[in-house]
């Protein structure tokens, strides 16, 4: 009954989704304010009748109700209880459900917000929205139903996809997939913008880009939390492949970052008004393109989590988006002219453009990688993929470059600045980045593009904390403390010191790229118990192994002591398992982790006798990619906290004279 | 193969609660008009003198804080201070002020900035910098 009700809701559901566009956008364009009220409160219903579906598909799980088909196919009685929240986004239909139910939520956030705010802009905004929402909702109606029953029921279940076994998929596929889909709210908010004619008043902008860095903070986590689960499930050492799906997330992300920089000099300057309408439906096209690879697109993937043959419905959905966009960019264009125009090339705002086409070739060389093999396929009927050597090479560098603006960027005043001031402003950081290059080579690091890197990477950091310094120290010259002066001087600019925290998580994220990319160490051992090995500085100890036979799985685990420079790191274990059902191994790798470096051993095989076969990796400061994912929480929510209204309502002025002469 | 649910008064029940969720919603702002005029309301016709004027501020912030910090010049930063005082000037002039009211609000907006730039370099925390970008 509770499964058969919330089946019912979906249809339900798509049509007040449906009703919601039409009556919107109908309604803001022949201005009917009752359909336009009438369509929103349709859409608000959404997440209502979501919530039962949800809630009834949960039911199922729990309950081990296997005449659901979806949930015969992704979990059986042996899964633990707490893994049913990974099992209802396991599949291709129960992940279209959760990405529909998180929409629905954050879109009634969102639409409530413009009601109150852009009403000229909302009807558009709003119908936008419920427009996405409906063709996910037809699609989980028509193709691809969670609830849908089975004609008997099966005793057990087929279980969970090995792989999603990991604390990791908790948190990373649900962020991913609320990612990618929340990126269609800074989208709707600007072109329903541009729909309505008001795309040159940039009256959109705070509210854009409040939900623009909502979205980019959620991709990044995604991102993040996938880099962590790969680099600690998957057994290859690493935690980035550049395979498709890995790709088709860090796409939206790039363009999403551009976007939320570009869109600060709309606001401030008034400028860049086409670019951002450019860049934010460029990015929620890389991001439909995403869930298409997510779903059974073209180009080989070692981790797509859902195949399916719906994967075109979301290109053609994809290729929509994109022609309707250009479609609206060119009728509304008139309207996007900047009432400002670049001063000087030495200003922030050029720092923000070239970093933002930086970025976007950056996007680009991603995705002509990542759909590589089809175009070979289509012309020479031969599938050829390009690897990590492409991807490292061409994005590499770009990436390095964009380090520097954001070291340099920042540094720059808006509007204009003289080279004298500018190498005055950046003369500490040089000098720190020279100093912390010349500490490394002597440390030992002699590669000149690792030394070059770090060096950009300082300069960005120094830069940073200089600013910190002397802000913090000139408030502590006039009697605060020196804790108290630099929390005032975080607060009293948040959206900027905010940004600045962010950097410094990328910096982290850099640092970690950089020692692991240029030093990594790597070797195999074949040990039996008992046999002592080293590498890069560790020693340890193989014990042994103990089988061990689970309903889903066998698994093997591997027993090691090990220790650097005299001291113990305790005992660590590696473990292989094999998934009878799925034809499927998993390892998870023994790793120690410090600031410094990880020392990560993982399993290849196992023979007779416990001889067995193991991969070593010493892997330094991937500590601090990891370390960054806070920071990149903390600072995005600082940039984001509101202004205080105190101090936002001194300055009001023109309200209070217009008041004064009414 | 897949199984249509069986048919039960119950959940037909279930189902007709179901529609009435979204169909009271969406009948709700024809049966009772109240409230309307808030939704497609004319915009204030200073909405876009509003954002000129906060931008112009926030400009005038940057760029004490840019000059405290010493990436600005003295040079560079008269000409931007120019430039927002003036822009500042034009949304005021399009409200139409008189001449007289126009000066002594440029005046606090200056009056404004020094506390900014007093706040900035510490001392007066009830008058911390804005933010800025």
């Amino acid at each position: 009954m509770i499964v058969d009700a919330g089946g019912l809701a979906l249809p339900i559901a798509m049509l007040a989704a449906a009703y919601g566009a039409a009556g919107s956008l109908l309604g803001g364009w022949r201005r009917v304010p009752v359909l336009v009220l009438s369509a929103r409160y349709g859409l608000y219903t959404v997440p209502i009748l979501l919530t039962l579906s949800t809630a009834a598909l949960v039911y199922a799980f729990v309950t081990h109700d296997f005449s659901v088909r979806y949930v015969a196919e992704n979990s059986n009685l042996a899964m633990p209880a707490a893994y049913t929240w990974v099992a209802f986004y396991a599949g291709n239909a129960g992940s279209l459900l959760f990405i529909a139910f998180v929409f629905s939520i954050i879109s009634v956030v969102a639409v409530r917000g413009l009601a109150s705010g852009l009403k000229h802009t909302a009807p558009f905004s709003t119908g936008l929205i419920a427009l996405v929402l409906a063709f996910f909702l037809g699609i989980i109606t028509f193709l691809a139903n969670p609830l849908e029953r089975l004609s008997f029921t099966p005793p057990d279940g087929q279980g969970i996809n090995p792989l999603l076994v990991h604390f990791g998929m908790f948190i990373h596929p649900p962020m991913q997939m609320a990612g990618l889909i929340s990126v269609a709210l800074p989208f709707s908010i600007a072109m329903g913008a541009l729909l309505a004619g008001r795309g040159g008043r940039d009256e959109w902008v705070d509210i854009g880009r409040t939900w623009g860095m909502i979205s980019w903070l959620i991709l990044t986590i995604g991102l993040l939390l996938g880099s962590w689960w790969a680099y600690t499930i998957l057994g290859w050492g690493g935690y980035w492949a550049w395979d498709p799906v890995e790709n088709s997330a860090l796409m939206p992300w790039l363009a999403m970052t551009a976007f939320v920089h570009s869109i600060m000099v709309q606001k401030r300057r008034g400028m860049f008004r086409m670019w951002n309408i450019v860049l934010v439906a460029v990015a929620f096209t890389l991001a439909e393109m995403g869930m298409f690879i997510n779903r059974g697109g073209p180009v080989p993937s070692v981790h797509s989590f859902a195949q399916s043959t719906m994967g075109w419905l979301f290109l053609a959905f994809m290729g929509v988006t994109l022609l309707g966009s250009l479609a609206a960019f060119a009728w509304r264009m008139d309207t996007l002219r900047s009432r400002e125009v670049l001063d000087s090339m030495l200003s922030r705002e050029s720092a923000f453009l070239a970093q933002n086409v930086l970025f976007l070739v950056v996007a680009f060389a991603t995705l002509w990688g990542t759909i590589y093999p089809v175009f070979t396929e289509a012309a020479q009927d031969v599938v050829i993929t390009v690897g990590q050597p492409y991807f490292d090479r061409v994005n590499g560098p770009l990436l390095l470059v964009i380090v520097l603006l954001m070291g340099v960027g920042p540094l720059l005043p808006w509007r204009r600045a003289s080279w004298r001031r500018v190498l005055k402003a950046i003369r500490v950081p040089l000098v720190v980045a020279a100093a912390t290059m010349a500490v490394v080579a002597v440390a030992g690091v002699h590669r000149p593009v690792a030394l070059v890197a770090i060096g950009v990477v300082a300069l960005a950091v120094a830069g940073i904390l200089h600013e910190w310094a002397r802000g913090a120290k000139s408030r502590h010259a006039k009697g605060e403390s020196y804790p108290v002066a630099f929390a005032r001087l975080l607060g009293g600019n948040r959206p900027r010191y905010g940004g600045y925290v962010v950097h410094l998580a990328i910096s982290m994220l850099a640092v970690g790229a950089i020692g692991s990319s240029f030093y990594e160490v790597q070797r195999d051992f074949v040990m039996e118990p008992g046999d002592t090995e080293t590498l890069g500085g560790y020693t340890f100890e193989y014990l042994g192994f103990g089988r061990s036979e689970h309903p889903d799985r066998s698994e093997v685990v591997a027993r090691f002591s090990a220790s650097s420079g005299g001291s113990d790191l305790g005992p660590m274990e590696a473990r292989r398992s094999f998934y009878h059902d799925f034809r499927m191994s998993s390892t998870r790798a023994a790793i120690r982790s410090t600031p410094l470096e990880d020392f990560y051993i993982v399993p290849s095989e196992f023979g007779e006798n416990g001889r067995a076969v193991f991969r070593v990796y010493v892997n330094p400061l991937v500590w601090w990619m990891w370390a960054a994912g806070p920071l990149f929480v903390l600072g995005t929510l600082l940039a984001l906290s509101p202004r205080r209204e105190r101090a936002a309502a001194a300055l009001r002025i023109p309200q209070a004279a217009r008041l004064a002469r009414a | 193969m897949t199984v249509v649910p069986e048919s039960s008064p119950w959940l037909a029940l279930v189902g007709l609660a179901l529609v009435a969720i979204p169909l009271a919603a969406i009948l709700y702002p024809f049966l009772r008009r109240r409230g309307l005029h808030e939704v497609l309301a004319e915009s204030e016709a200073h909405e876009e003198l509003d954002r000129r004027w906060d931008a112009a501020l926030a400009g005038l912030r940057s760029a004490e804080l840019e000059r405290a910090i010493g990436t600005l010049g003295d040079e560079d930063y008269q000409v931007l201070r120019d430039q927002y005082m003036t822009e500042a000037a034009f949304v005021l002039r399009s409200l139409e002020m008189e001449a007289g009211r126009e000066a002594e609000l440029l005046a606090r907006v200056e009056e404004e900035i020094r506390s900014v730039r007093e706040g900035f370099l510490g001392g007066n925390a009830g008058s911390e910098p804005e933010e800025t970008e």
